[in-house]
């Protein structure tokens, strides 16, 4: 592939990138919507966060893993349950970083 | 074999976790209110400690961001050395296309030789998903321009979308300068760690020792936990829509996987929501503004 070539495909994955990111926003930040869309909208960002966490979870490689190597996976139930109770978001992360790296540590 | 990019997050980890923290758990509460200036821009000069305060915020709540970020991009700028591509495209995707995981498929497409047209196609679906994050995002950015509607979507991936989503339900009012420079910081990250890896090419790196490829489903737990999922319907839209992605990656479609198991989720959320239950929505303190006008 030439330079030039390059340059357009990734000039074309731009577009295509910001179109959907863009169009909606300014389409929808001023509209008045039917209520039945605002109540949908609204279980977009529960849905949409356990979506991408889900599968980095339960399939890291692509493939089901439930097995004790999936270290991410044992370290959830912990890692949610400190965020629940303490709601702090930096702790949750540092906690779920150091016990992720002490673990691989631990096991090698 | 340590590299730079994989060693200067580890000892910043500590610090930046603490300090910006600090500054970000007060700044939950409204207790620095910004005058929501339509006319003047966010940088006004009357405010100089609000806008300053706005920055650290956005600042802080970029950090578990970037640190998740940066070894992300910094595998991508390495891979994307050793598949023999020029570094000017490498940091090209990473600036106008910004978006992972599109960005992964690509590289692999180059490396076997994809016609142009099904690179940008599999961009096309793999970013799709963006169409749900911009349509739930857009009543909070009511009244700004047009412009800054643009940039602030221009930099909507996943993990601002998520960070966004949790700081404007708590605070409507949160200013601009805040969520821009949460934007530009996060954005920068992904550059940076691109270019990282692109200079540091075939240096092998051990980025899972230092657990930071932990950092952004560590933080996607917190909001979820912390906030995100507020009452029983909240979780049963969460435990749809991970099933449902996780069904839909073990099927192979890990491309498609998060746009129809949110899309799907929301609307088994919409369908077990009970008329008191949209009632009580509508009252939630600054959604009914930003919604209604």
């Amino acid at each position: 592939m030439s330079d030039l070539t390059l340059a357009l495909t990734i000039a074309g994955m731009a577009a295509v990138t910001f179109g959907p990111r863009l169009v909606p926003t300014l389409f929808l930040a001023a509209a008045s919507l039917p209520r039945p869309v605002v109540v949908w909208l609204r279980q977009v960002p529960p849905a949409v966060i356990a979506a991408l966490l889900a599968p980095s979870l339960f399939a890291p490689a692509g493939t089901l893993d439930l097995g004790p190597g999936n270290h991410g996976l044992w370290l959830a139930a912990p890692t949610l349950l400190l965020a629940w109770r303490t709601r702090n978001f930096y702790l949750t992360i540092a906690f779920g970083i150091g016990s992720l790296a002490l673990l691989r540590l631990v096991t090698g | 074999m340590r590299s730079v990019a994989t060693g200067s997050p580890a000892p910043a980890h500590p610090a930046a976790v603490g300090d910006p923290g600090a500054r970000g758990a007060g700044a939950v509460r409204p207790a620095a209110p910004v005058p929501a200036a339509p006319t003047g821009p966010a940088r006004g000069p009357r405010a100089p400690g609000a806008t300053r305060a706005a920055w650290a915020a956005g600042f802080g709540q970029a950090v578990p961001v970037m640190l998740g970020y940066v070894p992300v991009a910094f595998a991508f700028g390495v891979l994307g050395h050793t598949a023999g591509l020029p570094w000017w495209a490498m940091l090209a995707m990473s600036a106008f296309v910004y978006g992972g995981s599109s960005q992964f498929a690509a590289l692999q497409l180059l490396a076997v030789g994809a016609a142009p047209y099904a690179i940008v196609l599999t961009t096309f679906v793999v970013n799709l998903r963006h169409l749900l994050l911009s349509a739930a995002i857009a009543p909070r950015l009511a009244g700004w321009r047009r412009r800054e509607q643009a940039l602030f979507a221009y930099e909507l991936t996943d993990e601002a979308f998520a960070v966004h989503s949790a700081q404007y339900a708590e605070r409507a009012g949160r200013p601009k300068a805040e969520v821009f420079t949460f934007n530009a910081a996060v954005h920068a990250s992904w550059v940076a760690g691109t270019l990282a890896g692109v200079l540091a090419g075939d240096l092998v790196t051990d980025v899972e020792a230092l657990g930071l490829d932990y950092a952004l489903p560590a933080m996607f737990m917190a909001l979820l936990a912390a906030g995100i999922v507020a009452d029983r319907r909240g979780l049963a839209v969460a435990v749809v829509a991970g099933g449902g992605a996780v069904g839909l990656t073990l099927l192979g479609l890990q491309y498609w996987a998060v746009l129809v198991a949110a899309a799907v989720a929301a609307t088994f959320g919409l369908a077990i929501a009970p008329r008191e239950g949209r009632r009580e929505d509508t009252d939630e303190p600054g959604t009914e503004g930003a919604v209604g006008r």
